[in-house]
């Protein structure tokens, strides 16, 4: 097979885009679980190259009119703030779509906000996951 | 580019949360979640206005379709707005993916 390599930064062809490769972009994956689920769900996101996670305790508010008549409304939730990378944002979605269905109690919601700008080559690398050669690095993950 | 689900977020006076979660459903969220925080405004102003800005404040997190957006952040506006007590300030964030959203 003749296999041409395609020239790196420049146009290959008229319609194609050029071939370079972009910086990894940054997704702010917001997950809101039951409180008691809270370090489970921080443990797994880990093994999707998250190295950075905020935790805050919560309260939801949603529910039905009988619940909330009876004052059971309200719940205690955990709202986790992890930066995770564009490449991994739709494994860890499904993953935890995946627990959020088949785990007791684990019910939830996850969302991903794009981030448009982050500044500091060493946060990147720390955030993305990455070392200086741009390898990935899961030395830390579960 | 558009979003087909978008996050208001809502910085509140504490106990005024509900407030906020009230009018928002009127319009069509189903729910939300509530962070407690606190607020740094500036000291300088404080004493300039010889005023107190209540510190402890509310996050209201509500998770609404791109088409009900505006009508939430107006109905925000005008029962919890800057001007009235609840001193709340809204704004929205896209959101490019959801999961566990449950279907009505």
């Amino acid at each position: 097979m003749n296999h041409t390599p395609t020239p790196r930064g420049k146009r290959a062809g008229k319609n194609e885009p050029p071939q370079v490769s972009a910086v990894k972009k940054l997704k702010l994956l917001i997950t809101i679980v039951n409180k008691n689920k809270d370090e489970f769900y921080a443990d797994y996101l880990q093994s999707f190259g998250v190295n950075l996670q905020l935790l805050m305790r919560a309260h939801g508010t949603a529910g039905s009119e009988m619940l909330h008549y009876m004052g059971l409304e309200e719940s205690e939730k955990a709202v986790l703030f992890s930066l995770v990378r564009e490449d991994y944002a739709p494994q860890a979605l499904a993953g935890l779509e995946e627990k959020f269905r088949t785990l007791r109690g684990g019910k939830g919601i996850a969302y991903t906000v794009p981030l448009t700008g982050i500044i500091g080559a060493a946060i990147y690398q720390f955030l993305s996951n990455q070392n200086k050669t741009g390898k990935e690095d899961f030395g830390n993950a579960i | 580019m558009q979003f087909e689900h978008e996050m208001i977020l809502c910085i509140v006076n504490a106990g005024f949360s509900e407030a906020v979660m009230d009018v928002a459903k009127e319009i069509g969220a189903r729910g939300g979640t509530v962070i407690s925080a606190r607020g740094t405004a500036a000291k300088d102003a404080e004493r300039i206005f010889q005023i107190t800005i209540q510190p402890e404040k509310e996050i209201v997190l509500i998770l609404v379709p791109s088409k009900i957006r505006d009508d939430i952040l107006h109905a925000i506006y005008k029962s919890v707005g800057l001007n009235t007590p609840g001193q709340g300030i809204a704004f929205a964030l896209p959101v490019d993916s959801v999961v566990g959203l449950q279907e009505t």
